[in-house]
């Protein structure tokens, strides 16, 4: 009896769901997404065995290596970067159940106003990681390799092992699709009243700072992808203080409470 | 040599310290000594050869690489321990059975010693066919992925702790006669709840040996699972020769 008390005290503010049936809604998308996570993990095992997926991860260094393949050291390897793959391919398959999912979670909880915002946020958001990975694969990693790939050529030899490229490619790659994503943050910011133009203006110097640190933390240790890095996240900032520029314009009373 | 042999279990209390001091000290001895002759021996006979042997059809014609200057060395000495446990392992055990054996009642003691027998025959069994037929599976099913984009070169340390790993799994799991028959000597399980239960077995061993084996090889987990479920139905045959065994033996005893 307590215990039902109790439950009925943690009624929701909204009046609908109590926090049992959010319980209830929550485990069950779990669930859900779960299942599509492990059914789209076997589908992208599928593409990974009769597509050469492998073989346009490792396209960037090929011109590199003089015709020969990567090595692997572990004769359990070849499965298991299989897998990698699989696991990697089955979540960008699902990621789109897996955001309705969410959303359908998060949004009985926001404002209307926070609400109109998601929808945007989101398709803006994957097209800007879109971005942001593609830049990293064409431009990044064909020059970082040439770049760090060319010191010690007259005594070292070159004998890449899968793991140790396949590190190093998932983590630039990564880098750069969040990188990319500043502008996403910033423009959410701005329509929240949380950040101004004026003070991301203000504040150019630090965020520079910031960006230089955390991008050398972030890319292998070459000064050649930490500056490609560095250069287009600058740009994107300035870029999205000019967006949320326009943005404050488009609407007066936003604009008003940023001042006030 | 103090406290080589069998003691008699009339001893106080400082004195089983002693016993056990000097039976440790007895093993550790054993342990070094095997040691070096296992070191003589991995360095004269081919034993790494022997380890290397299932993976050599797949390699054409290279060998297994080493990354690091002092390896070579350090896995020599690895398996001369290895070798040394193995030749020590009768000695450690003798030890270790003279100074519990004391403590046992005489219907104990008769059925330690021949399920140590058998424990090590189950154990050989095991690793025997983890070398012979699981480990060529595994390595021909792991590396025929990839094959368009990569190249092995295969690095002894890495392949040794496949291997080691692979061959412990399967002499540890086919000791599960051994654990069957102690529980049924102990009381806790009956031939009749075994096969009973033999469902829920059958499930549980499915699940472990798709957790066991490296590669998540399926065509190796069946192979796996199928000589444990044999292994389980033998394992009820002996506990029913034991339960019957120990409803006569009481009956003689009081006659």
């Amino acid at each position: 009896m307590e215990f039902g008390g109790l439950i009925r005290g943690f009624r929701a503010r909204s009046g609908e769901a109590t926090l049992l049936d959010r319980l209830d809604n929550f485990r069950d998308r779990l669930i859900t997404s779960l299942v599509v996570v492990i059914i789209a993990t076997g589908v992208g095992f599928y593409i990974s065995i009769t597509f050469d997926v492998l073989g346009i991860v490792t396209a960037p260094i090929e011109p590199f290596l003089n015709g020969e393949r990567l090595k692997y050291l572990s004769p359990t390897d070849p499965f298991f970067i299989t897998l990698k793959l699989a696991v990697i391919l089955g979540l960008i398959l699902s990621l789109p159940y897996l955001l309705i999912q969410l959303w359908g979670l998060v949004s009985p909880l926001m404002r209307p106003d926070e609400r109109r915002l998601v929808k945007p946020a989101i398709a803006a958001g994957v097209l800007l990681f879109a971005v942001g990975s593609v830049f990293c694969y064409f431009m990044v990693l064909p020059l970082m390799l040439r770049f760090t790939m060319g010191f010690q050529a007259g005594s070292l030899e070159e004998w890449i092992v899968i793991d140790r490229y396949l590190k190093i490619v998932v983590r630039l790659v990564a880098a750069f699709g969040f990188a990319f994503e500043l502008p996403i943050v910033i423009l959410i910011g701005t329509l929240l009243g949380i950040v101004t133009p004026e003070l991301l203006a203000a504040k150019r110097r630090h965020a520079i700072a910031a960006f230089t640190i955390a991008s050398a933390i972030v890319t292998p240790p070459d000064l050649s992808s930490m500056i490609l890095l560095l250069v287009p996240v600058y740009l994107l900032y300035e870029g999205s203080i000019v967006m949320s520029r326009a943005v404050l314009a488009r609407r007066p009373a936003l604009a008003a409470e940023a001042e006030g | 040599m103090k406290y080589f042999g069998p003691s008699s279990g009339d001893m106080p209390f400082l004195d089983h310290l002693e016993e056990l001091r000097w039976r440790i000290l007895w093993s550790l001895l054993a342990v070094v000594l095997c040691t070096i002759v296992g070191f003589v021996l991995v360095t004269q006979l081919d034993v790494l050869g022997l380890l290397v042997a299932p993976i050599e059809p797949l390699l054409a014609e290279e060998r297994l690489r080493y990354l690091n200057p002092t390896d070579p060395f350090f896995i020599t000495l690895k398996l001369a321990l290895l070798v040394g446990l193995l030749l020590a392992s009768p000695i450690v055990v003798y030890q270790l059975w003279a100074f519990l054996a004391p403590a046992l009642r005489p219907s104990e003691r008769r059925a330690i010693v021949p399920s140590l027998y058998f424990g090590l025959a189950l154990f050989t069994l095991g690793v025997a066919m983890a070398y012979y037929i699981a480990l060529p599976i595994t390595l021909q099913f792991t590396m025929g992925f990839q094959t368009e984009s990569l190249e092995p070169s295969i690095v002894i340390s890495e392949y040794l702790s496949v291997v080691i790993r692979m061959l412990l799994a399967f002499g540890v799991v086919f000791e599960m006669p051994i654990l069957i028959l102690a529980l049924t000597v102990m009381g806790l399980v009956t031939p009749e709840f075994l096969s009973e239960k033999r469902r829920h077995a059958l499930a549980i061993i499915t699940i472990a040996c798709a957790l066991i084996t490296p590669g998540d090889v399926i065509t190796l987990t069946i192979l796996m699972i199928i000589p444990l479920a044999l292994l389980y139905e033998l394992s009820i045959t002996l506990s029913k020769v034991v339960v019957r065994r120990r409803r006569i033996a009481p009956a003689t005893a009081e006659g």
